[in-house]
């Protein structure tokens, strides 16, 4: 191979080298509109929370009212049942008088019961479909979650190729910086250790992003788990319950006989008694929620916001050997410490 | 959970089902005297998995009827009350992270665009006035899903002197519509199967007023492979699909009475007495698949009774 060939195959290799390290390297734009992205999608995200809280407050509150108002009918019956057993001579006179209002006000209390069983119904219907998007919502958050890891990965990886790389021009600087026939073997160097060491600034950037990222991501979708887990576990119960009180309920409109209406509501009563309990628990239990886990999560997530900017790379004017030195020793100490928390489970320290 | 009374449909059978019963009810043809075969068709059509997919799951029949359970109807009304329009990058996102919320929600969708479409009521009575002059006449109209899931409605034409229409339970507003009161709906409620002489005495009553025609008409029960028959009724009509239509009809017009009802007729029930000067008419139709024809009007002329039998061909 001739010395043209020889360096052209060079050049054109070098210029490969040059476009893949540009390709890879996270511009400065870029790493900045990436960390716009995280936050963007964090503010977006305690925004769903805030309106999934809300609605999921509503719907427990309106299947609140509704089995609330499926008990109360059911009272009624029993108090009108009671006043039709009574046998005293002025009952009867008063019957009499009363006979065609109480006919038609007696006969309203399965029929009303029948209504609010199938507005129930719609509700817990609502309720399903807010544990979907609930459980959406989770897994788009722990795709979030994911996604930052790989970034995380991906640029402590880079991070610790830099720094070696950097300490191996170090090496080879040290070595002939005193040899006056080596000035462009050091000009060379040099100039690759400043690129690299402006590369281990973007990367550390990135990796501080998606470190300081991780922690909300990560709260947001146990946030959401929660009012998922929560939501689906009480959808649950409360369909068991209203379903066996609406056999019941159905059941009502044929029984003509008193004594075997007021028997199967008494059960069925006593079913939706406990669909309201599961319901009033439920909605204690979201007071958390509403009162400490939002507030927090927003603060927060308002105090990372403010220091946005601080974790940008600072990366104008020369930088000398001794700093890029140091901030290899850093990022390889650093590489250490996020793969020693890792190992450990904990969040990496950002 | 399966309440008792109620069994589910197999896997993959609820659209079968679903199909036939559509075909028998278009074959059946039922009148005025029976609920809406527009809101029938809609119900049923709601309930096909292609529309509401999983939804109002389990897919279950009532063991009595044959036709779907009240549970399973409540369950798809529910839903599609609650249903809202899902816009279609929300269903691509959900299909790709979760298929099966993905094909919950298009199922939603596809309710959502149906809101509108007119369901058969649990429970419904609607008034209209009929004539004014020295009487004034109302019909009222009960439509009412049985607790073992017969599609009921009672038709009851009311007669009273002119201005009872301002005192009663039934009132007449200036633009010609109908108020009624609360309790009237709740009184037929109670009395589905109350025999039909007593729930007009119940009606004369309650209103004030005279009843002149009282009609009862239920579709169902829907006999198909595997469904229990009554006792006495002949095995082999399980082998196909039937489809029933019955009618009681009470009413001053109604001359002569008579027993067309071989189910009625079967199960020997004791004539009941009758309101002076009325009569009272029973009749069953069906709808069935072609094979049974025979069968069927043999069994009715067994008991006496002559039937019609519309073929009922499954798309």
């Amino acid at each position: 191979m001739g010395t043209k060939t020889k360096q052209a195959a060079r050049l054109a290799a070098t210029r490969r080298l040059a476009e893949e390290h540009a390709r890879k390297v996270p511009g400065h734009a870029e790493t900045l509109a990436r960390e716009r992205e995280i936050l963007t999608r964090h503010k977006d995200a305690v925004g769903q929370v805030d309106r999934f809280a809300l609605k999921q407050k509503s719907v427990a509150d309106e299947l609140d009212r509704e089995l609330s108002s499926l008990l109360h009918q059911g009272e009624n019956l029993d108090v009108i049942e009671q006043r039709q057993r009574e046998t005293g001579f002025l009952a009867s006179i008063t019957r009499r008088f009363t006979a065609r209002s109480e006919l038609l006000a007696r006969r309203s209390v399965a029929e009303k019961l029948l209504h609010h069983y199938q507005q129930v119904n719609g509700r817990l219907a609502s309720a399903a479909r807010l544990v979907d998007e609930l459980r959406l919502t989770a897994l788009e958050l722990q795709e979030d979650v994911d996604r930052l890891h790989v970034e995380l990965e991906e640029a402590t990886d880079e991070e610790v190729r830099l720094a070696a790389r950097i300490g191996a021009l170090e090496d080879e600087l040290d070595a002939i910086t005193e040899d006056p026939s080596a000035a462009r073997r050091i000009d060379q160097l040099m100039f690759e250790e400043r690129t690299a060491t402006t590369d281990l600034s973007l990367w550390e950037a990135r990796a501080r992003i998606s470190r300081q990222g991780l922690q909300p991501a990560r709260k947001l979708r146990d946030v959401v788990l929660k009012l998922h887990e929560d939501m689906a576990q009480y959808v649950t119960a409360a369909t068991g319950t209203v379903q066996e009180a609406g056999r019941r309920i159905a059941a009502l409109g044929a029984a003509a006989d008193a004594a075997v209406v007021v028997s199967e509501l008494q059960s069925s009563v006593e079913d939706l008694r406990h669909a309201v309990e599961a319901t009033e628990t439920y909605l204690r239990s979201t007071k958390d929620l509403y009162l400490h886990i939002l507030p927090d999560l927003t603060a927060e997530l308002e105090a990372h916001y403010a220091t946005q900017d601080e974790a940008l790379p600072k990366v104008s004017g020369a930088i000398g050997r001794e700093e890029a030195r140091s901030q290899a020793e850093a990022a390889l100490v650093e590489a250490a410490e996020a793969e020693l928390a890792q190992l450990l489970g904990e969040d990496p320290p950002s | 959970m399966i309440p008792p009374g109620a069994r589910a449909l197999e896997k993959g059978r609820a659209a079968g089902y679903l199909g036939a019963l559509r075909a028998g009810l278009e074959a059946l043809a039922p009148n005025a005297d029976y609920v809406p075969l527009r809101e029938a068709l809609a119900t049923v059509d709601v309930l096909h998995p292609k529309v509401i997919g999983s939804l109002a799951d389990p897919a279950e029949v009532d063991e009595r009827s044959g036709l779907p359970s009240l549970s399973w109807v409540f369950r798809a009304s529910g839903a599609l009350g609650a249903a809202e329009p899902v816009p279609a990058e929300d269903l691509a996102r959900a299909m790709r992270l979760d298929p099966a919320i993905g094909e919950r929600m298009a199922a939603r969708s596809r309710l959502a665009d149906r809101r509108s479409a007119p369901l058969l009521p649990t429970s419904r009575l609607r008034g209209a006035v009929r004539r004014r002059g020295a009487t004034t006449d109302f019909v009222l109209t009960f439509d009412r899903m049985t607790p073992d899931g017969l599609w009921m409605r009672m038709r009851v034409d009311l007669t009273g002197p002119a201005g009872w229409e301002d005192r009663g339970p039934v009132r007449l507003n200036p633009d010609g519509s109908v108020d009624l009161h609360e309790g009237l709906s709740h009184l037929m409620g109670r009395h589905l199967l109350t025999a039909i002489g007593a729930l007009c005495l119940q009606l004369q009553d309650g209103t004030g007023a005279l009843v002149t025609r009282l009609s009862r008409g239920v579709v169902g029960p829907f006999w198909f492979p595997g469904q229990r028959l009554p006792e006495g009724v002949p095995a082999g009509l399980a082998r196909g699909l039937v489809l029933h239509g019955s009618r009681e009809i009470l009413g001053r017009e109604v001359a002569t009475s008579a027993d067309q009802d071989p189910l009625h007729r079967m199960l020997g029930e004791r004539e009941e007495r009758l309101p002076p000067e009325m009569g009272l008419t029973r009749e069953r139709r069906f709808a069935a698949t072609t094979g049974l024809h025979g069968e069927i009007q043999r069994w009715a002329q067994r008991h006496g009774c002559a039937v019609t039998v519309a073929p009922l061909l499954p798309g």
